[in-house]
């Protein structure tokens, strides 16, 4: 319980940094990117502005060597109809990605992007359930690290790891907490343009799982993971969607017994380019089978921007409703660097 | 493929009973001894040796023995009180001698959600090894959490071995234990616990705190202090500490409070001890606690227990034997604070050997009459030598009944005693190491047999008890129908005090009328600890001459009790039970908590020995109506369904009454209208209705709250043409809780006790032909001034145009009268006080008894179809109702003479309503009262009558007389 408090005031300090670090260094923003940036280059590892570049005016920065390093299927995708503008390539810039944010431990559902990226970066989440009739709460707060390399254009393997991790739940006035770390997640990720229409159309599939025996609990073997179909595409100049079809697996084993859960997902993020620097996001999950029931329409709200050269930021808010799913609220706020 | 993979992986986990691979609990603690004798199967085909005394058990429950103690777990479909189901620990004791427990379930938080609900037993019968029960199910709200307990015994065990499992199936995390909850009752088992500033004395147990206040201690101990008590105690295998919480009402002791999350299982290993001997019986909680501290030893790695000896001596002769003679509590003084580790009460030859933690300086403080006498330093040696204590007196008491006949008869009664000067008072007040209430002075535990507190039944035949040396007032008593007779006497240490009594019967009840307390508890309920014996002789005491035994949810009637003591013809008893609902389930509309229905009486009953709960159904999870569907062919079509303390405070989350549970409202119209009131109109079995009681509890208690609460709802109850006829009753658990007989019922039986026939005195009952109070005989008859007249009955009286009221008041001349009321739905009057009523000069007379007789005019007091209750007594003490809930809740509780919501308790918005307290001043007219009935507020009422004015029928006339 202590510790939320804690991550509330970390939120906050980090919101008020970053509004403050915009404020310093931006004046105000123009309604529209100052300068269109020059041809589409190849998006797959799009490159971020350089550290050497103003947040103000990302889109100006020189984009030559990407297309060469990277040309695979993506660096293939021929002149576009569309106005040759970076920002509508969905994997142009990493600030268009979904904000990633997950229900189940450690986030191991959380909803991701086609595109491939080699990035490292550090999330605190939240999440809450306050159910008042069923005489339960739980709120949780974790940090979280993580890595993500492309070892081909169109592949992209990571890892995370969490730690350390708060808990506390209540049920009536019976109260505990823990404190925590693990587990460790690896993930991987195929991803190719589909070139749709002459469009950039990203597919992928991506699989993430939770790896046993590297949590502080080592007397409860836990597995869970997401097997996800992912398409990410531009839906007209500065709109970006991501949809994603698939399963969220977990099983638990201990002593007692074992359980198995898996639930169907399918949802859509619809990111919307507000300035060069800056995405704004809606997006809706529906999942069934979790809770031997229909569990949720996940409604979530994000946010993500680049912050200076690789430097980004995300923040994202997510409330399931409808379903079996008790979850009130999840939150995460994180920091990203583009390698 | 996850799954697949979750199912190939072996896991870091232990075994576990869950999936079948299930050891012995505790092998590290090993037992002795030369002959065991194993047995496990139905109680009925147990060898009698091995049979516990005061139990619980059923004939198909299970029971493990092995000649050394002996535990009955309950049938899978036999639940008993918190238990939502069997399979839990219900009689535990040394083999052959007394069960003390109540029940002893296991939970996993404090939602009735988190009780182990089992429904599979097994038995594993691995003689001459063990033998060893299972129980698996899940939790009773959490189909996707299972859970097991085994029970195990060997063949030497000193104690029984159980270990429980609980896995999370569920997909949340959630906040667990696995603990053993011992339903103590408050006046049962005191549990012991070791650590700083406890031992018998514990942090209040707030349920809202919790997890505040759930610590680990080394073991804990328990035992009820009584004279013939068995010990218990219970000590963590898996873990080093054993945490919970602990209270006179309930222990929760198991594992830490703990994030479990999904697919974790939870395990704890634990032994329950039991000890009792012919040398261990009554001695505290120390047998087992020497158990224990050997134990940890051998689990643990603890050094070895030292041993202390030595003797109680007082007057230079051993002394011991009871927890009133002598109690030895011996505290660890280390840098951790001083706590206590072990309490024994010494044999009857005032030897005594306990043990206690090795290597820590230790002291003994010797409490003697309850009062702690000295503080020693333990020698390193563990050798005491003599302890002296100082000798009490000898009282030799008896009371006489002089009723005009010759010679006086001895009696059974009750007498008190009260420090007489204030150096008395200081030197004799005393406490069970600190834990229940003081007594002044301390004769024994409040909740123990005679003596306790500062009073003692007297038998016929003269009784003899220790007291204190001082100087005291003595009051003696026998109902309020006796007179009441002191003496003033000064005790002297070692010396022999006869002192006799003589009272004077009081004619206060209608020739032929029976008198009556039709709520009482004795050890059968899980919250009294006193013995049938004193139970009954409790009864003769108090002068009652017929008893309904309502204890709780087991029917139990005391006839081998009333046979044993020859008093068969001094009291009839009508076998009974209170239904006492512990499982809140009942969602009400607007409320955040679950509630219960409260407690109801039923009798008669009629007990069966070899059925769960006496052959009680279960009551749990229905509303009135049902259980009053369950209940009416067992008690026949004369039956009696009562409604017990209708708007009583909430005990420990659970309404103890009906009305206050759903909210009733006395100022609003019964009507199905989706209002709280509309609750009392719903048949939810389908045949009665939840308002279908045919009696109502109106007096519960000597004291005055209850019945100031529950007259307001019985009077909207009545205008509302809702007809039932009102009680007053003890609800005694004790002697001292409340006194047996007050308040008390006199009912026109139709019989008399050699002739007792139930049917009519129930038909009495039910049809309002009797009156009820404490101390206060009110009744009344409507017809002409010159007579005849009609009394009391629930047949509707056409009045003639000149008919009366004739109310007539009687009352002991110790029992204070200060004015008359009528009642109709109108509202109150007061018809006569102060100079209008007798007051007799000598309390202690015979004299003044007759404090009213007065006739009324009917036309003064109604003018259309009404009932008319008459009361008699004390005023009430002002009282407000700050909640709003149209019964009072609040009185002058700052003594400020206003009330105002200064008056109210702090975070609360409402309350308490209290009685004025006992009275100092000889000239208050409280004080002898109060000598004998502690908060006595003498209160009288007559039963309704209904008048029919027009003489079309009677019409109710609804609240407020509209």
């Amino acid at each position: 319980m202590r510790m939320l408090p804690i991550l509330c005031i970390a939120f906050v300090a980090a919101h008020v940094n970053v509004v403050a670090a915009q404020n310093a260094a931006e004046p105000p923003l123009p309604t529209a990117p100052v300068v269109e940036p020059p041809a589409k280059v190849a998006p797959v590892t799009a490159m971020p502005p350089t550290d050497a570049v103003p947040a103000t005016a990302p889109v100006t920065a020189p984009v030559t060597p990407v297309a060469v390093v990277a040309p695979g299927p993506v660096a293939a995708t021929p002149a576009p109809l569309l106005p040759a503008i970076a920002n509508d390539d969905p994997c142009f810039d990493s600030v268009h990605d979904p904000v990633p944010l997950g229900l189940r431990d450690a986030g191991f559902d959380a909803g991701v992007g086609a595109c491939v990226r080699s990035e490292v970066t550090a999330r605190l989440g939240a999440h809450a359930i306050i159910d008042t009739p069923g005489f339960y709460g739980q709120l949780g707060g974790e940090l979280n690290f993580g890595a993500s390399f492309t070892l081909t254009p169109g592949l992209q393997v990571g890892f995370g790891y969490r730690a350390p991790e708060y808990e506390f739940a209540q049920n009536a006035v019976t109260k505990a907490t823990a404190l925590a770390y693990g587990p460790l997640q690896l993930h991987v990720k195929a991803s190719s343009n589909l070139e749709f229409g002459n469009r950039p159309v990203y597919g992928a599939v991506f699989f993430q799982a939770s790896i046993p025996y590297t949590s502080a609990e080592l007397q409860t073997v836990a597995l869970g993971g997401q097997l996800t179909g992912l398409v990410t595409l531009g839906l007209a100049r500065s709109w970006f969607l991501h949809g994603r079809f698939g399963v969220v697996m977990g099983a638990t084993s201990s002593g007692g017994g074992t359980t198995l859960r898996a639930a169907g997902r399918g949802g859509a993020d619809v990111n919307f380019n507000l300035r060069s620097w800056l995405d704004l996001a809606a997006g809706v999950d529906i999942q069934g089978g979790w809770f031997r029931s229909f569990d949720h329409v996940l409604v979530k709200l994000a946010a993500h921007w680049r912050v200076r050269g690789h430097w980004r930021v995300e923040t994202g808010v997510g409330a399931p409703f409808l379903g079996k799913d008790r979850t009130n609220v999840i939150f995460t706020l994180g920091l990203g660097r583009d390698l | 493929m996850v799954a697949v993979a979750a199912l190939g992986l072996p896991g870091c986990s232990e075994k576990t009973c869950l999936q079948g691979q299930c050891s012995t609990p505790c092998k590290q603690v090993t037992f002795t001894c030369d002959s065991p004798n194993l047995y496990i199967g139905p109680v009925s085909g147990a060898p009698a040796a091995l049979q516990l005394k005061g139990g619980n058990a059923a004939a198909n429950d299970i029971m493990l023995a092995n000649g050394s103690v002996t535990a009955v777990i309950s049938q899978i479909n036999a639940p008993i009180d918190l238990a939502p189901t069997g399979g839990n620990l219900i009689d535990y004791g040394p083999a052959g001698g007394l069960d003390d427990i109540t029940l002893i379930y296991q939970l996993a938080g404090i939602l009735p959600d988190d009780a182990f609900a089992y429904n599979q037993l097994d038995i594993e019968d691995q003689r001459p090894d063990f033998v060893a029960l299972t129980v698996t199910g899940t939790l009773d709200g959490r189909s996707d959490v299972k859970v097991l307990t085994r029970y195990e015994l060997r063949g030497c065990d000193g104690g029984l071995r159980v270990r429980s499992e609980l896995f999370n199936g569920s997909p949340d995390i959630q906040a667990f234990t696995i603990a053993d909850s011992s339903h103590w009752g408050k006046r049962r088992d005191v549990p012991f616990v070791p650590l700083q500033a406890q031992g018998y004395v514990h942090p209040k147990l707030e349920l809202l705190k919790l997890s505040e206040i759930w610590k680990t201690q080394d073991y804990v101990g328990a035992a009820t202090p009584n004279t013939a008590s068995s010990s218990y105690g219970m000590l963590a295998c898996s873990e080093r500490r054993i945490a919970g919480v602990n209270d006179l009402e309930i222990s929760a002791l198991g594992t830490p409070l703990q994030i479990v999350r999904p697919g974790k299982t939870l395990s704890l290993e634990r032994m329950v001890y039991t000890e009792s001997s012919p040398t261990t019986a009554g001695r505290g909680p120390a047998p087992t606690v020497d158990r224990m501290l050997q134990a940890r030893s051998e689990l643990f790695g603890d050094t070895s227990p030292r041993g202390l000896r030595g003797r109680i001596m007082a007057g230079g002769m051993p002394f011991g034997g009871d927890v009133r003679r002598a109690s030895l509590m011996v505290f660890a003084n280390d840098s951790t604070g001083r706590r206590p580790v072990n309490v024994v009460v010494p044999n009857a030859d005032g030897t005594f050997v306990m043990s206690a933690v090795a290597k820590v300086p230790l002291e003994l403080e010797v409490w003697s009459f309850g009062v702690n006498i000295k503080t020693l330093p333990v020698p390193d040696t563990g050798e005491f030598g003599d302890i002296d204590v100082p000798l009490p007196a000898t009282v030799q008491a008896s009371v006489t009944l002089n009723d005009g006949a010759a010679p006086p008869s001895d009696i059974h009664a009750i007498i008190v005693f009260h420090p007489a000067d204030d150096a008395t008072r200081a030197a004799v007040t005393g406490t069970l190491h600190g834990r229940l209430s003081p007594c002044a002075p301390w004769l024994g535990p409040p909740t123990s047999d005679s003596p306790a507190c500062n009073r003692a039944l007297i038998d016929p035949r003269g009784s003899e008890l220790e007291v204190p040396a001082g100087k005291y007032l003595v009051v003696a008593t026998a109902g309020p129908e006796r007179t009441i007779a002191k003496q003033e006497i000064t005790l002297i240490a070692g010396e022999t005090a006869p002192i006799t009594f003589e009272l004077k019967p009081i004619a206060i009840r209608p020739t032929g009328w029976l008198s009556a307390d039709l709520h009482v508890h004795g050890r059968a309920s899980f919250d009294s600890s006193l013995p049938d014996a004193d139970r009954v002789r409790s009864f003769v005491a108090a002068g009652v001459d017929v008893i309904a035994a309502t204890d709780h949810d087991v029917i139990n009637d005391y006839a081998s009790t009333v046979a044993a003591l020859g008093v068969g013809d001094k009291v009839a008893v009508m076998g009974g039970l209170e239904t006492t609902q512990l499982i809140p389930f009942l969602k009400l509309p607007g409320e955040t908590l679950p509630k219960v229905i409260g407690h109801f009486n039923f009798w008669p009953l009629t007990p069966v020995p070899s059925e769960p709960r006496g052959g009680a159904p279960w009551d749990e999870r229905v509303e009135p109506g049902q259980l009053f569907d369950m209940m009416a062919p067992l008690v026949g079509a004369t039956g009696m369904m009562m409604m017990n303390h209708p708007w009583d405070e909430p005990f420990f989350g659970r309404d103890l009454g009906y009305l206050r549970a759903i909210g009733f409202d006395p100022r609003k119209p019964i009507a199905d209208d989706g209002t709280p009131n509309a609750q009392l109109l719903q048949r939810p079995g389908g045949m009665h209705r939840n308002a279908d009681w045919n009696i109502i509890e109106i007096i519960n208690g000597a004291d005055t709250p209850e019945m100031q609460k529950a007259r307001v709802l019985w009077f909207a109850l009545l205008a509302q043409g809702f007809l039932a006829s009102g009680t007053g009753n003890s609800d005694s658990h004790s002697m001292t809780d409340a006194q047996l007989g007050w308040a008390r019922n006199w009912v026109d039986a139709g019989s008399t006790l050699a002739t007792f026939d139930r049917t009519k005195f129930n038909t009495a009952l039910r049809e309002g032909r009797f009156v009820a109070g404490n101390g206060v005989v009110v009744t009344v008859e409507v017809g002409p001034a010159a007579g005849p007249r009609r009394g009391l009955g629930f047949a509707p009286f056409h009045p003639a145009a000149n008919d009366v009221l004739h109310i007539e008041v009687r009352a002991a001349p110790w029992v204070p009268v200060e004015e008359v009321r009528v009642i109709t739905s109108r509202g109150e009057k007061v018809v006569a006080s102060g100079a209008q009523l007798s007051h007799p000069v000598d309390p202690f007379g015979t004299t003044g008894v007759l404090r009213l007789q007065a006739d009324f005019s009917l036309a003064s007091l109604l003018t259309r179809d009404d009932f008319i209750v008459v009361e008699a007594g004390l005023k009430y003490p002002t009282a407000e109702d700050f909640d709003d809930d149209g019964v009072p809740d609040t009185t002058d509780n700052n003594r400020d003479g206003v009330v105002d919501r200064n008056d109210i308790e702090v975070d609360e918005d409402s309350g308490p309503i209290v009685g004025p307290p006992d009275p100092t001043d000889v000239n208050d007219a409280r004080y002898w009262m109060t000598r004998v009935i502690p908060d006595g507020y003498a209160e009288g009422f007559a039963n309704p009558l209904f008048i029919d004015i027009d003489g079309n029928g009677w019409n109710a006339p609804g609240i407020g007389g509209n």
